[in-house]
């Protein structure tokens, strides 16, 4: 009965979260539509470049709706956005949502890939760095964690390029497939998945070898920050009570970190990190600038510079989309580890 | 085995001791895998047989008829072919078109087409194709659409004669031509979709911004925007191409420039096109097997002053402006390795274009004559400070920008410096208003004719674009241009933008300052001549880089 009444509350909390993510994205669509159009530069004279005349860039403004009220030209874009009709991009002349269909896997292969190198390798360096807590491997640790966050992400990037493209000729230096290998057939678009669900080994080596260098240098800043709260957390729950009563019954160390003292500090950990992974989804734009990685970033950067405006919007809109999903996955997923979360919503 | 374990008060525990020889054996396995045979590095890092890899900055669509930057030039002059082609020094050749007659009055063109051209799938090209091509950019509007408004009349006159009826004389128009792809019709129609164009539905819009519809030297294989553009050798073209064309040409658009030197280094690109910075050229020149070359593309470098805006609404302050210029400071940093970026402009018109005149003097930097003018101003001492702008995105326009400051505080004249995006940039020259007093820009030609660069920069009636900053509304000037258009003799036409060009030297509507030249890089083993002997340069946007003409050799 408390099982069921549990679970109902998790439900509503989160259609209150679902309902609060729609309002979110809602104020976004309004927020970048009114900016967008608000930015300096005529998108049409952009578009046609200084040999239009004057007629040419007022008939490509009445093309592109230009010329009408701006509520109506949000209520046109809102019924396309509905149906994932996000207009037509300028620069590309390619629907909005076909390009976004392209470049979107690649992002979300690179955050995922950077993701989990920030996971496995934050984490480890932060449960190394508190069971040895003020030893070498913790002062080490620090250290590095430091270097790592002090520099942004397309700094390591061009530091690791110089280092294993440019002097030690070990990695690929640009784009997701070396020229020549066959592309795997498209299922998510994501070619380590495809390569793997197709059964082309060769691929998957060579798509992985070309993700190595974009995703580690994306992930460093953040694997340091992720590092230094699983460190923090742990350090503190190695100092409560009930970590020093289960040291009294003789478990071992090994037994305290990983069932005690890691699940409760990860909780944090586990927050930031699905913040960050989705934060690299718009944020990745200098690293797959300097990997030639065909990604969204870049995609919605340029739309920027060129106010191709109906590409801006529709970036922003996916990102915003993707960060209310991850926050209530987030949410469920906290819940699901602390059990303290749902009993309080039980309650 | 035994463990240490204690609990101290702090909470702080002791694991089991972390050991050295842990700490080295990671060491080694890093130092290992750094260390892997060659067998496992890299396998794309050696030149791929008869391919051209090229750095573009950005592309988005590949139609023909609609974009007018260098990227789609390159992509229009390689997949496409035109009634003419730019020629070598400038002026036109004969392309698609055989020959042509102009009538007496100059307002009636025939063209007699070449009967052995054939589109990359198979069809015939014929004269139907040139009036479809012709309606499709008209009616479009989007390009260099704008060129052909003059045409009144276009029919076929048979399959391989084409005739065009001129509302008024018009002088430019065979070299208009140059930018009018001709595109397969029977394609483009059965492949066009729903549009707002009638029975023409979309115009092939959907189908040409990523697929072939064109004769050129080079077939479209593959396009991602703003990614790759893949291109083969399309082997029955009438031109012919140089026996050592490379088969495939890759355009990789959007990297950096450290990305740039290291896929040079490791020879993952055969050519630069890219504007580079010069530390970045001057690394690439020191690395064996690569070269640097010019791409002289009929385009310069100005500080456009705006002739409606005080101070410089004044001649003398304008004048004093360009005696103040150091265009020797300029000169030296234009220097890249030994090769010069630029050489210096001689007036408003580019070195190889019509008019151009050798014997015009170059800037010359003169404080004691700035002072002077500026002391004849109507503004004597008090001239107030100017604004200057820049595009942000361009990194070395910078030091120019910062040159101009430092020059002219040498007369007194203070400088705003202000950089700001493109975007930003073409909004705030829309009105003579919100032109600053200085705006430092690359201009050049669009088509062939020195009409495409004059009549834009300096007419009164042209739009308000970055060509036309300086705002200039000169009736002589305008009568000028105009008497321009309708010379049909050319050698008529170049004595006359000659005259032209020193009278608007005179207004001072700008610092002339060089005539670009784009610092290219290549590796020894691609062969080309339009960027490697200047008397080959094609003085037009993205006419130096026509692949056919180019060779692919062993790796030296």
């Amino acid at each position: 009965m408390r099982r069921r009444s549990a679970f109902r509350n998790v439900i509503t909390a989160l259609a209150a979260r679902a309902a609060g993510g729609l309002l979110v994205v809602f104020g976004v669509s309004v927020l970048i539509f009114v900016l967008a159009r608000a930015m300096p530069g005529d998108p049409a004279r952009l578009a046609l470049g200084p040999a239009a005349t004057a007629a040419q860039v007022e008939a490509l403004r009445a093309d592109m709706g230009l010329d009408q009220p701006l509520l109506r030209q949000y209520v046109t874009f809102v019924a396309g956005a509905l149906r994932l009709d996000f207009g037509t991009s300028l620069f590309t002349n390619r629907p909005v949502s076909a390009d976004l269909a392209y470049g979107l896997p690649a992002s979300i292969e690179l955050a995922l890939s950077a993701g989990l190198v920030m996971t496995v390798f934050g984490v480890l360096l932060g449960v190394v760095s508190a069971r040895f807590q003020n030893r070498w491997p913790d002062n080490v640790s620090r250290i590095l964690s430091l270097v790592a966050v002090a520099m942004p992400n397309f700094v390591w990037a061009l530091i690791l390029m110089l280092l294993f493209a440019y002097w030690v000729e070990l990695l690929p230096v640009s784009g997701r497939l070396s020229e020549g290998l066959p592309a795997p057939p498209f299922i998510t678009g994501l070619v380590t998945v495809d390569a793997t669900l197709a059964g082309q080994w060769a691929t998957l080596g060579d798509a992985l070898r070309h993700l190595a260098l974009p995703a580690v240098s994306l992930s460093l800043p953040g694997l340091a920050q992720v590092a230094r709260l699983t460190r923090t957390n742990m350090v503190d729950v190695y100092a409560r009570p009930y970590t020093e009563f289960a040291r009294a019954y003789g478990f071992t160390e090994r037994a305290i970190s990983m069932k005690w003292a890691l699940r409760p500090a990860l909780i944090p950990t586990f927050t930031l990190l699905g913040m960050q992974i989705v934060s690299l989804l718009g944020n990745a734009f200098l690293v797959e600038t300097v990997f030639a990685w065909p990604g969204m970033a870049r995609y919605g950067v340029e739309a920027i510079l060129r106010k191709d405006l109906n590409a801006i919007v529709a970036v922003v809109l996916v990102v915003s989309v993707a960060f209310v999903t991850i926050n209530i996955a987030i949410d469920l997923c906290v819940a699901f580890i602390d059990p303290r979360i749902r009993l309080h919503s039980a309650r | 085995m035994t463990r240490s374990r204690d609990i101290n008060a702090g909470g702080q525990i002791a694991g089991p001791r972390p050991t050295r020889r842990g700490a080295l054996l990671a060491l080694a396995g890093t130092g290992t895998t750094l260390a892997l045979p060659s067998g496992w590095r890299q396998a794309a890092a050696q030149p791929v047989a008869s391919t051209i890899r090229m750095t573009e900055s950005t592309l988005g669509e590949a139609d023909p008829h609609k974009p007018t930057d260098v990227p789609s030039s390159i992509l229009m002059f390689n997949l496409y072919d035109f009634l003419i082609r730019p020629a070598p020094g400038g002026g036109v050749s004969p392309s698609l078109a055989a020959s042509w007659e102009v009538s007496g009055d100059g307002l009636t063109y025939t063209f007699a087409l070449r009967d052995d051209v054939r589109f990359h799938d198979g069809k015939p090209f014929t004269a139907e194709d040139v009036v479809f091509s012709l309606r499709r950019m008209q009616t479009m509007r989007r390009g260099f659409a704008g060129l052909f408004e003059v045409i009144a009349t276009a029919e076929a006159l048979g399959p391989h004669r084409v005739r065009f009826g001129l509302a008024r004389n018009y002088a430019p128009f065979l070299a208009s031509f140059a930018r009018l792809a001709i595109v397969n019709s029977a394609l483009v129609r059965a492949n066009q979709a729903a549009g707002s164009f009638g029975e023409f539905g979309d115009y092939g819009q959907a189908f040409l911004s990523a697929k072939d519809g064109g004769s050129g030297p080079y077939a479209l294989t593959r396009h991602e925007a703003q990614q790759e553009t893949v291109m083969t050798r399309h082997a029955g073209h009438f031109m012919g191409h140089d026996p050592r064309a490379p088969e495939t040409v890759r355009l990789r658009f959007g990297l950096l420039p450290a990305t740039v030197r290291t896929m040079m280094t490791r020879r993952e690109l055969e050519l630069t096109r890219v504007s580079l910075p010069p530390e970045i050229l001057v690394a690439l020149a020191r690395t064996a097997g690569i070269s640097l070359g010019q791409d002289r593309a009929g385009s310069m470098f100005q500080f456009k002053l705006n002739m409606r805006r005080a101070p410089t609404d004044d001649i003398e302050v304008r004048r004093a402006i360009s005696l103040a210029f150091d265009y020797a400071g300029q000169a030296a940093l234009l220097d890249v390795a030994g090769v010069p970026a630029g050489i210096p402009s001689r007036g408003p018109i580019p070195s190889g274009v019509m008019g151009y005149d050798e014997s015009a003097p170059a800037g010359q930097r003169n404080l004691d004559a700035a002072r002077a003018a500026l002391a004849r101003s109507k503004y004597g001492a008090n001239v107030p400070p100017l604004d200057l702008i820049f595009v942000r995105e361009f990194a070395q326009v910078e030091r120019y920008a910062l040159l101009f400051q430092r020059s002219m505080a040498d007369i007194g004249l203070r400088v705003n410096v202000l950089p700001i995006p493109w975007a930003q940039y073409q909004q705030t020259i829309t009105t003579a208003e919100t032109t600053p007093n200085a705006c430092c820009i690359y201009v050049g030609l669009t088509t062939p004719d020195v009409d495409s660069l004059l009549w834009t920069s300096y007419h009164s009636t042209s739009p308000a674009t970055y060509f036309s900053a300086q705002w200039m509304n000169d009736p002589e000037i305008d009568r000028g241009l105009e008497a321009g258009r309708t010379i049909l003799n050319a050698e008529q036409r170049a004595s006359h933008y000659r005259a032209l060009g020193k009278r608007i030297a005179e207004l001072v509507p700008a610092v002339f300052c060089y005539d670009q030249i784009n610092v290219i890089a290549r590796q020894n083993y691609v062969s080309a001549p339009t960027l490697t002997d200047v008397s080959n340069a094609v003085p037009l946007l993205g006419g130096n880089y026509q692949f056919r003409t180019m060779g692919v050799g062993a790796p030296s």
